[in-house]
């Protein structure tokens, strides 16, 4: 009779706890043996070990103190909704702030990666595709500089110490706010507020005064031109931060565009040549890391085909099978 | 450790974990009914387990439906009726098909939520014992020390807390509804093609 994969995953569970008190030399022994009985024992082995790193993650949780109190507590609430749990945020930020090492100022994202931050004061600064930030905390001033990409802010309140971030000569200030600052290819500088307000300004030589930016609103600044500032419907807000859970958003933006937010993210590239099909628009949600979904999708869509060129997905009109 | 290395534990943890789930329900829907997903995937672990290097993946989700695709055709290679039928189902079913759909994954910190939640359902002694492993970093035999129970008794809490927090991370609680009803949507269309 053939081990069930059940039985062999609970003997898996029994190896991780005994390797993570340290193995004797004769169970090390009996361990060899065990796995090379049957090659599932392995996989099972590498699963539950995979496991018990993943459940590191849930360190986060150590200074929110609720999984602590939930020891004494007899009844355990499980809906949290986390759009209250924004104490939560700060006291995990702060944990995890702690294990990055207290020395590091500069981070950066390789492509296709987003990154999330969590520095000292409980901000949480979450890094888009081929991003670079630099931070600077002083005893009056809390200075982001943003030198490439984009990064959603979420700020800690601290009325005593302003949180500035710097992209180029522009300047955003917030006190306890959400915002997204992206440096974009044109040299224009994005703010997008979620929650709160913040101020913003170019550093010049003739001083500018700062233009109050609300929640749910864009403005975009330009190295030339004035200021302009936008009202974000819900839906285009959810869509401007999408990409901070890895997702992107196609609502009603052309498969042109589409192309280009997913060339950002992967070495992979669509390339989409014929104009009438470039323009076309659409709606849809997809991982960003996955542009192969999104052109097949495209494709089925359009009555158009995918051709495959090295790293290239080239996108075609005509329905030209290709396998 | 033995086994595995603790950077491999790691990629397994970030690259393939979050995707059991959708796994699963692909298995569910595509592989022949002899073969079981548990099985499936301990043996996909294997394989990524024992692989040199994980360097040069850079698509691990193409990478492990592959593998996984590659197993199942294994198997009915091996059975003594093969069914052409089965064996041509899973050579056409591509990688894609999974992805066709847009998807929401889970971001971070939804899939800090789900632990979360994960960790409130253990029972009571075995989750004091996994926060005093895991989050006060304290050896198993200093809990021992500290609760006043036998070592023995610390690694049975611990053996506990793995194994339903493994069993939590083979589905996810949130989209499954909406997934299972476009799955159904997608069998249908397959049948009606």
């Amino acid at each position: 009779m053939r081990e069930s994969a059940d039985t062999i995953d609970a003997a898996a569970a029994e190896w991780v706890v005994r390797i993570d008190r340290r193995l004797t030399e004769s169970e090390r022994a009996v361990l060899e043996e065990w796995l090379s009985a049957d090659p599932r024992r392995t996989g099972a082995l590498a699963r539950a070990q995979a496991g018990w790193v993943y459940m590191d993650r849930s360190q986060v949780y150590r200074a929110a103190g609720e999984l602590r109190e939930s020891r004494t507590a007899r009844r355990w609430r499980v809906a949290r909704p986390w759009a209250s749990a924004a104490a939560i945020l700060v006291a995990v930020a702060t944990a995890l702030w702690a294990w990055q090492g207290y020395s590091r100022t500069h981070f950066a994202t390789a492509r296709g990666e987003i990154r999330q931050l969590n520095l000292a004061d409980g901000t949480h600064v979450t890094l888009d595709t081929l991003s670079r930030v630099s931070v600077r905390y002083g005893s009056a001033t809390r200075l982001v500089s943003l030198e490439a990409g984009e990064a959603l802010f979420e700020v800690a309140k601290d009325p005593g110490r302003p949180f500035i971030v710097q992209a180029g000569n522009v300047r955003v200030r917030a006190v306890g706010t959400a915002f997204v600052v992206d440096r974009r290819s044109d040299a224009s500088v994005d703010v997008i507020v979620t929650h709160g307000t913040v101020d913003v300004w170019r550093e010049a030589s003739s001083p500018e005064p700062a233009v109050r930016v609300a929640a749910h609103k864009r403005l975009v600044t330009t190295p030339v031109q004035a200021a302009r500032l936008a009202e974000l419907t819900a839906a285009e807000l959810s869509g401007a931060v999408a990409w901070e859970n890895g997702v992107i958003d196609l609502n009603g933006r052309t498969i042109g565009e589409a192309a280009a937010e997913f060339n950002r993210y992967n070495a992979r590239t669509i390339v989409i040549r014929d104009p009438a099909l470039a323009s076309q628009t659409v709606v849809g949600q997809f991982q960003a890391t996955d542009p192969v979904s999104f052109v097949t999708a495209a494709a089925a869509m359009l009555d158009a085909h995918v051709r495959t060129e090295g790293d290239r997905l080239i996108l075609e009109p005509g329905l030209t099978v290709q396998k | 450790m033995p086994a595995i290395s603790t950077a491999r534990a790691q990629w397994l943890a970030i690259h393939i974990m979050p995707l059991e789930p959708q796994l699963r329900r692909w298995l569910k829907r595509a592989a022949p009914h002899a073969l079981e997903a548990d099985d499936l995937i301990q043996e996909a672990y294997a394989k990524l387990a024992s692989l040199t290097t994980v360097s040069n993946i850079t698509h691990p989700k193409a990478y492990l439906y592959q593998t996984v695709k590659h197993l199942i055709l294994d198997h009915i290679r091996r059975s003594k009726l093969v069914c052409i039928e089965a064996m041509a189902e899973i050579s056409q079913s591509t990688v894609l098909e999974e992805g066709l759909t847009p998807e929401r994954i889970l971001s971070g910190r939804q899939e800090l939520e789900r632990l979360y939640r994960a960790i409130a359902r253990l029972p009571a002694a075995c989750r004091s014992v996994f926060l005093m492993r895991k989050f006060d970093d304290m050896p198993q035999k200093a809990i021992a020390a500290q609760l006043r129970v036998s070592e023995n008794t610390v690694e049975k809490h611990m053996v506990r807390a793995l194994r339903m927090l493994l069993e939590d991370l083979k589905t996810t609680e949130k989209d499954f509804d909406i997934r299972a009803g476009r799955d159904q949507i997608a069998d249908q269309a397959s049948r009606d093609a």
